[in-house]
């Protein structure tokens, strides 16, 4: 059992590590959250385990991890809530074809090779309590996530938001987005069926409901709540902030209790909240500096104390660059055909294949989800974490060589017919 | 004129969305259906992965065995990743793989104290060697015995192993 001081220590060193890295990344270009996730991974089995076993062993030990373990997940339960409230419809909606087609594509070709990789690495990396179906479900999910969050932060720091390229980027990411938790909350369905607790009707059709209940009864209540954040002068009282606090934890209970992860709730939370810009602002900048600078640092950590680089050897690292191909063949070559498809030129559509090939701590949360659930082996959920934190790292790098500085001024984000209109010719 | 025109355009520009959306997402997801119903006929790895409790058969087992438990909880982890096993008894981690229904981990070098002080360890090596249940049966016992190759005083340690209940294949990790 671990002892309270030890739990400050970890999590101190977890943040110092984090920031120190965090700026780190920023000297060379790269947003934060990359050396906040190779933060995580160095204070594993990775690097410091391997390096420094006694240290490691004094620091983290097995029996400590499970209170970082329950940090982590409320950690990733607001995180998830602020993903969702992020999410905007409108974002999405009047985009016209070009958005459809390449955010569509964007997921389907990924998770197209996903599946056709699970055929190899099924029989050499899983085990016959995981279905095939599972297995390879997950590993498309795995492959066409894109980060939503870090995608936003990247646009914004090479100055792309107001470009074509920026909006559209935006909304194939926000459909990717929402695809990407309804793809993996049937996989969950679909891995726990065959030992769930509650029986699969009730599982599917609780899941049905309370979707349902959140998208109406709980939406019109939320609607409710924001009229009087407006009435009352743009303040957010705490009994407010406690409600939907409440709203986030209940319903992150109940999709975990109906046998989908408790992620799919605290999303779902966030997604049917109001989207009034100063409501969402204000809960943002509530919540998000105490989620950026403690929780997600936590979140990678922990992640990084699952990840043991060690457990890939041998041929496992053919595997691994398998992976690596397929994930950002998949997710470049699919984004960037559909876009060209509809119209945008080879380098905007190369560049928007770029930008959605990152996947970041979205893949992250995915990953975790796969490993808890055990329809991955702890050997590819170390590979499939660095095909994460390698496609994002790549990102930065690919997109400046592709699209870089002086070809994007002058290419402002039209409005939306004009985008309509623009994705119909060729330049 | 206009108008006309411009409604045309669209619509062209619309039957063109449908038939790329038809090509690069319908003719993929007809095909990833296909692909899921062929891997069905996949083989995996038998599944040994897991926390068991150990019992060991003390009868013949000789002077390893308490060399071999002292101190430790009764606990086997099995990580598995593919056919690859990670095994790890108390402070012994030991490599290898399942083949079959059979298991066989060794450990290349170990610097088990109490295993050396026993004169268990001349080779610097401890193995397990175990045997699933057949395909199908209820039985979740893994029936083995930790081997201790190049000590011909060291008669091997029979065991049996119990998987304790989790749902989660990675929950011991």
């Amino acid at each position: 059992m671990a002892s309270p001081l030890l739990l400050i220590a970890q999590i101190a060193i977890i943040l110092v590590c984090a920031r120190v890295l965090g700026r780190a990344m920023r000297l060379i270009g790269q947003p934060k959250v990359v050396g906040e996730m190779v933060a995580g991974l160095m204070l594993g089995p990775s690097l410091l385990g391997w390096i420094a076993p006694s240290v490691s062993a004094t620091l983290f030990p097995a029996a400590s991890l499970g209170f970082l373990n329950a940090l982590s997940q409320i950690g990733l339960l607001f995180f998830m809530f602020l993903v969702g409230l992020e999410l905007d419809a409108n974002l999405i909606r009047g985009r016209g074809h070009a958005v459809l087609v390449a955010s569509h594509a964007s997921i389907v070709a990924p998770f197209l090779l996903g599946v056709v990789l699970a055929l190899y690495l099924y029989p050499r990396l899983s085990d016959d309590s995981v279905t095939f179906t599972g297995f390879a479900l997950f590993m498309g999910a795995a492959m066409s996530v894109t980060a939503f969050p870090v995608l936003a932060r990247i646009l914004q720091e090479r100055g792309l938001t107001r470009t074509r390229l920026g909006a559209v980027a935006i909304a194939c990411a926000a459909v990717d987005d929402v695809s990407a938790w309804c793809i993996l909350a049937a996989v969950v369905l679909i891995v726990r069926s065959s030992d769930a607790t509650i029986p699969i009707p009730l599982m599917i059709g609780g899941s049905l409901l309370f979707v349902l209940v959140m998208l109406t009864v709980v939406r019109r209540a939320l609607n409710r709540l924001e009229v009087t954040y407006e009435s009352g002068g743009g303040k957010l009282s705490q009994d407010r902030i406690a409600a939907v606090v409440f709203l986030v934890l209940v319903s992150g209970w109940i999709t975990e209790r109906l046998g989908v992860h408790a992620v799919f709730g605290a999303f779902l939370a966030g997604a049917v909240m109001p989207k009034g810009e100063a409501f969402v602002r204000e809960f943002r900048d509530r919540f998000e500096d105490v989620m950026v600078v403690l929780f997600l640092p936590i979140f990678f950590a922990f992640t990084g104390l699952r990840t043991s680089v060690a457990l890939i050897d041998g041929d496992m690292w053919f595997y691994m660059a398998l992976i690596l191909l397929v994930a950002v063949a998949g997710k470049m070559a699919g984004a960037a055909f559909a876009a060209r498809a509809s119209g945008m030129s080879w380098r905007e559509s190369w560049a928007l294949g770029t930008l959605m090939n990152t996947r970041g701590l979205m893949a992250f949360v995915i990953l975790n989800v796969g490993y808890d659930i055990g329809v991955i082996s702890p050997a590819l959920f170390a590979m499939l974490v660095l095909m994460a934190l390698a496609t994002t790292f790549m990102t930065t790098p690919v997109l400046e060589w592709i699209y870089p500085q002086r070809l994007r001024l002058g290419t402002d984000a039209p409005s939306k017919p004009e985008l309509v209109a623009a994705s119909g010719g060729r330049r | 004129m206009w108008e006309r025109r411009y409604a045309l355009l669209v619509r062209v520009h619309a039957m063109r969305s449908v038939v790329w959306y038809v090509v690069l997402v319908g003719i993929p997801v007809a095909a990833m259906l296909g692909i899921l119903r062929l891997g069905e006929r996949l083989v995996a790895p038998r599944a040994a992965h897991g926390q068991y409790s150990v019992a060991f058969d003390s009868t013949g087992a000789g002077h390893c065995l308490s060399a071999l438990v002292a101190g430790q909880q009764k606990r086997l982890n099995i990580a598995q990743s593919g056919p690859k096993l990670d095994v790890t008894f108390g402070s012994v981690e030991l490599f290898g793989a399942i083949d079959g229904d059979s298991i066989y981990a060794a450990a290349p070098t170990t610097d088990n104290a109490l295993l050396r002080a026993a004169s268990c360890l001349t080779v610097d090596t401890v193995a397990v060697s175990a045997a699933l249940p057949a395909r199908g049966a209820s039985d979740t016992d893994l029936a083995g015995s930790f081997l201790f190759p190049g000590c011909t005083t060291c008669p091997s340690v029979p065991f049996r192993a119990t998987r304790l209940p989790d749902r989660s294949r990675n929950a011991a990790n």
